[in-house]
């Protein structure tokens, strides 16, 4: 008898280590983009994660342009990180390549919570009826201003404005202080644009327009800009691409100078802190005629569990943790935008800073009452029709080609490369 | 009868264990290794890719000679081959140029000579790094150190026609390598030579192109042949600098091909552009040295 309670005691030893070893030693590997204020957000609530839990965490940053070379590289050697970020639009080669989980089945045993998840939010990251990722941080296409430099001169901004309003508004702010404006982001103006004539781009592998009328109002604001005068020069642009550089916030000068970018919500934050001392940045719509097809929320951004890790249990009980959990989301203080979580959303809203703080209001009183569901992922070759339209649009910027036979170029050229993409 | 089965074996396992050759293997075993798996191996790789459509995340599927047939109907990759043709054109030569001409002031003995030498040979080792290229588009910026130096507001990256000439620029000045190489061989020129076009009363211009130029020949071609395989093979500094803008005038060749196969996901067609690129730097290289004998003067001194 007392050989069979040792005996029992010892297995039940062992089993307690093995159990015990197997929780110390799995290891998450992490992945996203973006700058040092992300990395240190994340990397708090990450130590956090596993103070509390006791899983290994490694994690792997990189700038974004180089974020899905990278992931694509890792997929292909079957190297995925169990958890990583990717926009939406990226996601349609790595579900091609199966190389991510569908996240309904851990839903339904209850493994990831999304009950505070909207319905609208939680389809920003469904393909071909899977979800494949759960937004970590909700942002809209945001014109962030200077304010002070329009304050001081006596010039008001308000929501909402039209594609008139907003050229006349350009004309009176050049008028009267020799600022200039910068459109950037043309590959998503265009789309924004086209939504206000109804029609999404990229959905079911076709450009997803009827003609190039469709792509014409935003290469004709360009075009606007330049005769009259207060589009900024595209040689002061060309090489823009960091956010220190962009000339709302470089401390450039007059016609060297812009008011405005056509950027992110989320993003005010990165740029407000690149802003010279003194410069408050202001937030409002980019001008549509039909803003409320055009604006949308978006995610900016979602986390995927990797189908090649040997710990999806794992992944996703992070995932969870990290969509849910209060304490994750008051270390990331909505640096990625709005937590997915409504509830968690309005638990952190008092603690954000004031750039955040203006970002979080502008997306839930101003953007949520007056938009309509984002586009679904984009189809195979929308980044080559990307490079086609930085073309284009560099050749407008510069008066060398009109709006109008851009955007037919544009037409042409891209229908057929998403016909030979898809 | 038992001796020699001894040294039969002894013979046969020689030929893999003898002691000289064994030590000989292993010496060479890192280069073959790294060779075969960091070279070889992925070139053939890319040989096989160029006749696939391949995208990194799904198997690559054969399609013969599509990916070649389409190169030559694709406008991007004229213009990438005439941009990186005209880099090439004209930075080479004047690189090698201003090597020269500083590796000729570097010549002499002063205390202070190995300072200098070590000076204007750092740009290389730095080389094509991210770091150099960032300074560089600064430097260049609106508001960057040169702009700032003449008092004017020039868009040197943002404009067509300097955009390229600023790449050029970077490249000139990492003339260090080149430098290094032309001293060291000028410094092989016997001294008497010199002393006797002295003593004949020749100037230095004269002694210059009569005995150190055509006895530099072997060394300009050396520096000639590396330095334009060095020139079509150009990537970083447009990556980081320009991205190939302003309107594609910087797009040079390799960054046209890293384009299709990290942003467009064609890797298929990315390897047949860079088998393509290896045809023209052999063709290049060939036609350097079928010149050679022309100019190159390889007898002793």
């Amino acid at each position: 008898m007392k050989k069979l309670v040792s005996l029992f005691v010892a297995v039940a030893m062992m089993l307690c280590c093995v159990a015990v070893a197997s929780a110390e030693d799995v290891t998450l590997n992490v992945a996203w983009w973006g700058g040092q204020g992300r990395i240190d957000a994340f990397e708090s609530a990450l130590k956090l994660y596993k103070e509390q839990t006791g899983v290994n965490i490694e994690t792997q940053t990189n700038g974004f342009t180089d974020h899905v070379t990278s992931m694509s590289t890792a997929g292909a050697s079957g190297d995925l990180p169990e958890m990583f970020m990717l926009q939406a639009a990226y996601m349609g080669n790595f579900v091609e390549g199966e190389m991510l989980v569908d996240l309904y089945p851990y839903i339904e045993s209850g493994a990831l919570d999304v009950s505070n998840v909207s319905e609208n939010v939680l389809a920003t990251g469904v393909v071909d009826g899977k979800l494949y990722g759960i937004c970590a941080g909700i942002n809209a296409p945001a014109l962030i201003y200077n304010k002070t430099l329009l304050d001081s001169n006596g010039i008001e901004i308000k929501d909402n404005m039209t594609i008139d309003e907003f050229c006349v508004l350009c004309k009176e702010i050049y008028e009267k202080t020799g600022v200039k404006t910068f459109l950037s982001n043309w590959t998503t103006m265009i789309e924004f644009l086209a939504r206000g004539t109804g029609h999404h781009m990229y959905e079911n592998g076709q450009l997803g327009v009827d003609s190039a009328e469709d792509l014409l109002p935003y290469f004709a604001l360009i075009e606007r800009g330049y005769n009259e005068g207060w589009l900024i020069d595209y040689t002061v642009v060309a090489n823009a691409g960091s956010t220190e550089e962009q000339p709302l916030v470089n401390g450039a000068e007059g016609e060297y100078a812009s008011w405005c970018a056509t950027w992110y919500s989320n993003q005010i934050q990165a740029l407000q802190a690149a802003a010279p001392e003194g410069e408050e940045l202001g937030i409002t719509t980019w001008p549509s005629d039909n803003l409320k097809e055009s604006n949308y929320l978006r995610q900016a951004m979602c986390w995927c569990i990797s189908a090649q890790s040997e710990n999806i249990d794992e992944a996703v009980a992070l995932l969870n943790w990290w969509t849910n959990s209060v304490e994750a989301q008051t270390c990331v203080l909505g640096e990625p935008g709005v937590p997915a979580n409504t509830e968690v959303a309005t638990a952190i809203t008092p603690l954000l800073d004031a750039p955040v703080q203006k970002a979080f209001t502008y997306i839930t009183d101003v953007v949520t009452p007056n938009c309509s569901p984002a586009n679904a992922p984009s189809s195979n070759g929308f980044s080559e029709v990307d490079v086609l339209i930085s073309e284009l649009n560099e050749m407008v910027y510069s008066g060398l080609m009109s709006a109008q036979d851009a955007a037919q170029q544009l037409f042409d050229e891209g229908t057929a490369i998403m016909a030979a993409s898809n | 009868m038992n001796m020699t089965r001894i040294q039969q074996r002894h013979q046969i396992a020689g030929g893999f264990f003898d002691r000289e050759k064994t030590a000989g293997v292993i010496f060479c075993l890192p280069l073959i290794i790294g060779f075969s798996f960091f070279i070889v191996i992925p070139m053939l790789n890319s040989l096989f890719y160029s006749f696939c459509d391949y995208n990194i995340l799904k198997p690559a599927k054969w399609v013969g000679l599509e990916n070649y047939a389409k190169l030559f109907q694709d406008a991007k990759f004229w213009k990438s081959l005439t941009v990186t043709l005209k880099y090439a054109l004209i930075s080479v030569p004047l690189k090698l140029v201003f090597a020269l001409l500083v590796a000729l002031l570097l010549l002499r003995n002063t205390p202070l000579t190995p300072f200098y030498r070590a000076t204007y040979y750092l740009p290389s080792i730095m080389g094509a790094s991210v770091a150099v290229s960032i300074l560089w588009k600064r430097m260049f910026a609106l508001d960057g150190l040169l702009n700032r130096l003449l008092g004017i507001k020039v868009p040197w990256l943002g404009q067509t026609s300097t955009a390229l000439g600023v790449l050029i620029l970077l490249s000139v000045w990492q003339f260090g390598s080149s430098m290094l190489i032309f001293v060291a061989s000028m410094k092989q020129i016997p001294q008497t030579l010199y002393e006797a076009a002295e003593i004949d009363g020749a100037n230095k211009p004269k002694v210059f192109f009569k005995i150190t130029l055509p006895l530099l020949t072997s060394t300009i071609f050396f520096n000639l042949v590396m330095q334009t395989i060095n020139g079509l093979l150009v990537f970083a500094q447009g990556q980081i600098i320009t991205v190939g803008k302003p309107l594609n005038s910087t797009l040079f060749y390799v960054l046209y091909m890293y384009q299709q196969a990290f942003d467009f996901y064609k890797v298929g067609y990315s390897a047949a552009l860079g088998w393509v690129l290896i045809a023209i730097v052999s063709l290049f290289t060939a036609f350097l040295f079928a010149t050679k004998r022309f100019w190159v003067y390889e007898g002793g001194y």
